[in-house]
């Protein structure tokens, strides 16, 4: 799935993501939306988008920030 | 044992006015040091995913090469004295920290042209997404917006404010270090032409606008090596801007060769003054010091610090 966020067949993907995981540089991650377990080991839940798509970017970013606040 | 004489500084011999010239430059150089942190500090805190935002954050780090590399020479140049170790004093330290600059300067505009193009090859999109501040969402194109802004004035002031000394004192590391900070603003403007073309959706338009300005920052920064090459090989004296032969040192070589037809007349440059040897004839009985073969205005006649004389071997 998350390949295909390059093709312009998917616009977004939520998925389980180890802390500082490397996908950061190839497409762009949303602040987390939910968070399991601590430390290092931790996994957080975050909206993936295709890089450069700012706009679209940064609405799920805020839409993400309200949902982990609400949490 | 040095003499009293042996002792003084390079700076002792230079006019009162241009000492307190140099100490001005010197201030400035001080206050760009200051000026340079800050915006690399606010810069550092915006950076975000942009990759030109951290090639104007390298370049903004380069750009304290040159006031650093002024300082060190100037202090060297007013304090070092001479020693056994160091006969002919430390005047030439300029000419070394011009040659850093130079490297600092071409450097910049090879990062920035390295960074720009491979942008465009590689067609990527750069990512600027939001920040939450005080309960609100701000494009993070915004702040470095702003940052770039910030970048931009300290150069641009310090730099109009540095040319006039570096013509004074004819001080060509203190001219790489004007040209530095033109680079400097001229990348910002860049940055900021390229993050409202990310905000529009144009992810190549900084890479464009900054391979345009890479250009004029390469050249500026290839025609100073020339020159500080030249310099450090003992080349003719060169102009302060570029790479061609200077106008003063050119009068002093006409001069001297009307005065001493035959004569074979070498010019040289150690930092900010001009050595001529003139070869193939002994001194004449009413020689009047370097300060009487000097054909500009009087008071720069302090740029002609030496006219040597090297008879041919079978006059001696």
């Amino acid at each position: 799935m998350l390949a295909r966020l390059d093709d312009d067949g998917v616009d977004l993907v939520i998925a389980p993501f180890r802390k500082g995981t490397l996908l950061e540089t190839s497409a762009a991650l949303s602040p987390p939306l939910a968070t399991s377990g601590h430390g290092e080991k931790a996994i957080e839940w975050r909206a993936a988008m295709k890089n450069g798509e700012n706009r679209w970017i940064s609405l799920v970013e805020a839409s993400a920030r309200d949902a982990g606040a609400r949490r | 044992m040095i003499s009293a004489a042996a002792a003084r500084t390079h700076a002792d011999e230079l006019p009162p006015a241009l000492r307190e010239t140099l100490k001005r430059a010197e201030r400035l150089e001080w206050w760009n040091i200051a000026w340079t942190i800050s915006i690399i500090v606010v810069m550092g805190l915006v950076l975000g995913q942009s990759q030109t935002m951290k090639t104007a954050w390298i370049e903004d780090t380069l750009g304290l090469v040159p006031p650093i590399a002024f300082l060190v020479a100037a202090r060297m140049e007013r304090t070092g004295q001479r020693s056994r170790k160091f006969p002919f004093g430390f005047e030439r330290v300029n000419g070394l920290g011009f040659f850093l600059a130079s490297i600092a300067l071409a450097g910049t505009g090879a990062l920035l042209l390295w960074d720009s193009a491979m942008t465009l090859i590689k067609a990527e999109h750069a990512t600027v997404g939001s920040v939450r501040i005080l309960g609100r969402d701000i494009w993070l194109g915004w702040l470095m917006i702003a940052a770039q802004v910030y970048a931009m004035i300290p150069p641009m002031i310090i730099g109009r404010k540095e040319l006039p000394l570096a013509e004074q004192l004819s001080d060509k590391l203190l001219h790489t270090d004007a040209l530095m900070n033109k680079a400097n603003w001229m990348t910002g403007a860049a940055g900021i032409a390229g993050i409202v073309g990310l905000g529009l959706g144009w992810w190549w338009a900084d890479s464009v606008a900054a391979a345009f300005i890479s250009f004029d920052i390469l050249h500026d920064g290839l025609t100073a090596i020339r020159s500080s090459t030249a310099e450090l090989v003992d080349g003719a004296p060169r102009a302060l801007a570029s790479a061609k032969l200077s106008d003063e040192a050119e009068e002093v070589r006409k001069l001297l060769e009307q005065r001493y037809p035959g004569a074979t007349i070498r010019l040289r440059e150690t930092g900010r003054l001009i050595r001529a040897e003139v070869h193939g004839v002994h001194p004449p009985r009413d020689y009047d010091g370097p300060e009487g073969h000097w054909p500009g205005e009087p008071e720069r006649n302090w740029r002609l610090a030496q006219v040597s004389f090297v008879p041919d071997a079978k006059d001696k």
